[in-house]
């Protein structure tokens, strides 16, 4: 398992670096540079303010800066936050967001298990057909639709909850409600499917014909095996949680990284768009593996016999 | 179920490429001294005016054929790329197929969503380069699916006799795998084209897509969630026409899938 571990973790340095210096050069190669869209300058001031952004320096320099600054933690200055660093945006942004993404993740777990298991056991009945239908419109609306449309209801409509902003516990209802939606809808599908395949094997009918009770069967035969598919699906839908957090953190107005990398896309603030592309695949990477221990943990085949 | 989403579906198109032409109003007419009325028959504005007292039912459909259109050629570009790049990989086999597959791993595991943004931050907000970012994202899973059916294909007996004729690997590619593929092809393509109408809009609403005077849905629910404490029409209607057509053109693609999955089993 430490062994495991051990290459997994070799394997993030290079996919670190690649996704550092494809997003480097990207930016590199971007026509017109951070400072052009404002008030025309003098020459000089211009100069002035590439120097002290060493942006007159040659690429390859400029590039083994970054790389050494950003090993370190430092993702430069942000171009359009001027007294302000990316790394100290960033991490101003990074509790918000993980908080919003967190709770989203674990509420979509907790629903789409409930609704899985419901449509299980009504298996062909109004209630599975129901929760289906549901998960096959939570999965075929983008968040930017249901979004809206949550808060138009709750917010504007019934007043349950604040429209946008963030502060009290009240703000979180709406969008980790509202990014959790497309992943609830994914697990209650997945749950469902792995109950219903678990449920005619032959452990399962061992069990029931030991006269087990039928909660106890639900519980302690089939979903340990059943959620195999859900834990494997988490890992490549951190990818997703986090596309889905910009566009909430858009509409709900949240101080989360997600905003920041909006901002910084509409503003071309090359190097706040890299250190969030870079946050964000370190994420993704650490959730991925996360997942991986976990699921080897579940699944007795994967364990080493030493 | 398929039926209906096919004729739903059909409307919602009709309706945005003629529509325009039966209304009074055009989506670009402004009118400041009506603006953010609220929707009523008397008035003619069916569906409201916006900021700019121009009418929502016309603007809606309007985004619309921006936004179908995008999905459409985006699906047929992406389609375009990935079935060639898969039927050279799968007629190829050996080497070739495992470093072009490889390739397509690589760049599947990537946050794509994020290099399509910072994409569009490179080279500028244009219509064209949206069709580009939507190809570059779907074209994968058609390279894969087109892989694994052209790599059976190869094997079978007319095509042998191809090669045994004489025929460069070109012309056996296109004159007689491509046209054996077509069934899965035509029944993908139908499954990403919600995909990329979903994109497209992605963009648009965060601002990064189709910009004024043009307009697409994305851009209107942006607009809309902006305004949406007192003219929830703004919002209401392009949700409403993005929900009917993303939910019909799922429902459209389930079923062609369920229809190769039985032809396959």
């Amino acid at each position: 398992m430490i062994g495991v571990l051990a290459s997994r973790l070799l394997w993030a340095i290079p996919t670190m670096l690649a996704i550092i210096t494809l997003a480097f050069f990207m930016m590199r190669i971007a026509p017109g540079g951070p400072f052009d869209g404002e008030r025309a300058m003098t020459a000089e001031v211009k100069a002035n303010l590439e120097r002290a952004y060493k942006l007159d320096k040659p690429v390859y320099v400029q590039y083994g800066h970054y790389l050494a600054g950003v090993v370190q933690g430092d993702f430069g200055p942000s171009f359009q936050y001027r007294d302000q660093s990316v790394s100290g945006l960033i991490r101003q942004g990074l509790g918000p967001s993980l908080l919003v993404g967190g709770l989203a993740v674990s509420l979509a777990f907790v629903m789409g298990m409930a609704l899985g298991i419901t449509a299980a056991t009504h298996q062909g009945g109004v209630v599975d057909r129901l929760t289906m239908a549901l998960a096959s419109l939570g999965l075929a609306l983008p968040s930017f639709v249901i979004a809206p449309l949550l808060a138009l209801a709750f917010g504007v409509g019934l007043r349950l909850f604040p429209v946008a902003g963030w502060g009290t516990a009240a703000h979180l209802a709406l969008p980790v409600f509202a990014l959790s939606i497309p992943y609830a809808a994914s697990i209650a599908r997945l749950t469902r499917g792995g109950i219903l395949a678990t449920t005619s094997a032959p452990f399962v009918r061992t069990a029931r014909a030991k006269n087990v009770s039928p909660a106890r069967i639900l519980w302690r035969h089939i979903l340990p095996q059943a959620i195999m598919p859900v834990v494997s699906y988490l890992g490549p839908s951190a990818a997703g949680v986090l596309t889905g957090s910009v566009v909430i953190e858009t509409i709900f107005q949240i101080p989360g990284i997600g905003r920041y990398f909006v901002q910084g896309a509409l503003n071309r603030d090359f190097t706040l768009v890299m250190g969030v592309v870079i946050v964000y695949a370190a994420m993704i990477i650490v959730f991925n593996l996360l997942v991986d221990l976990v699921l080897q943990r579940l699944d007795p085949r994967t364990r080493s016999t030493a | 179920m398929p039926r209906a989403a096919f004729w739903i579906f059909m409307a919602v198109v009709i309706l945005c490429f003629v529509g325009p032409f039966l209304l009074p109003f055009s989506a670009g007419q402004m009118d400041l001294l009506d603006t953010y009325a609220p929707p009523s028959l008397a008035s003619g504005h069916l569906l409201g005016t916006d900021a700019l007292g121009r009418d929502v039912l016309a603007r809606v459909l309007e985004a619309g054929r921006v936004s179908l259109a995008v999905g459409f050629a985006a699906t047929l570009a992406s389609s375009l790329i990935g079935v060639f790049y898969g039927a050279v990989a799968g007629y190829r086999g050996g080497t070739t197929d495992q470093l072009m597959m490889r390739f397509v791993d690589v760049v599947y595991a990537l946050p794509f969503m994020f290099f399509v943004i910072v994409l569009m931050v490179i080279v500028g907000r244009q219509v064209w380069l949206i069709f580009v970012a939507i190809a570059a994202v779907e074209w994968l899973t058609m390279a894969r699916i087109v892989r694994g059916q052209t790599a059976s294909l190869r094997q079978m007996d007319f095509i042998k006799a191809a090669h045994a004729m004489g025929l460069r690997d070109g012309v056996i590619i296109r004159r007689h795998i491509v046209p054996n593929l077509a069934t899965p092809v035509v029944i993908f393509a139908t499954l990403s084209v919600p995909q990329a109408v979903m994109i497209e809009s992605f963009l648009s609403f965060l601002g990064l897509g189709v910009q004024e005077p043009l307009s697409s849905w994305g851009s209107m629910i942006q607009q809309g969630v902006a305004d949406m404490e007192f003219a929830p029409w703004l919002l209401i209607a392009p949700a409403a026409a993005m929900v009917v057509t993303l939910v019909c053109l799922t429902v459209l693609g389930d079923a062609a899938r369920d229809r190769l999955d039985k032809r396959a089993t």
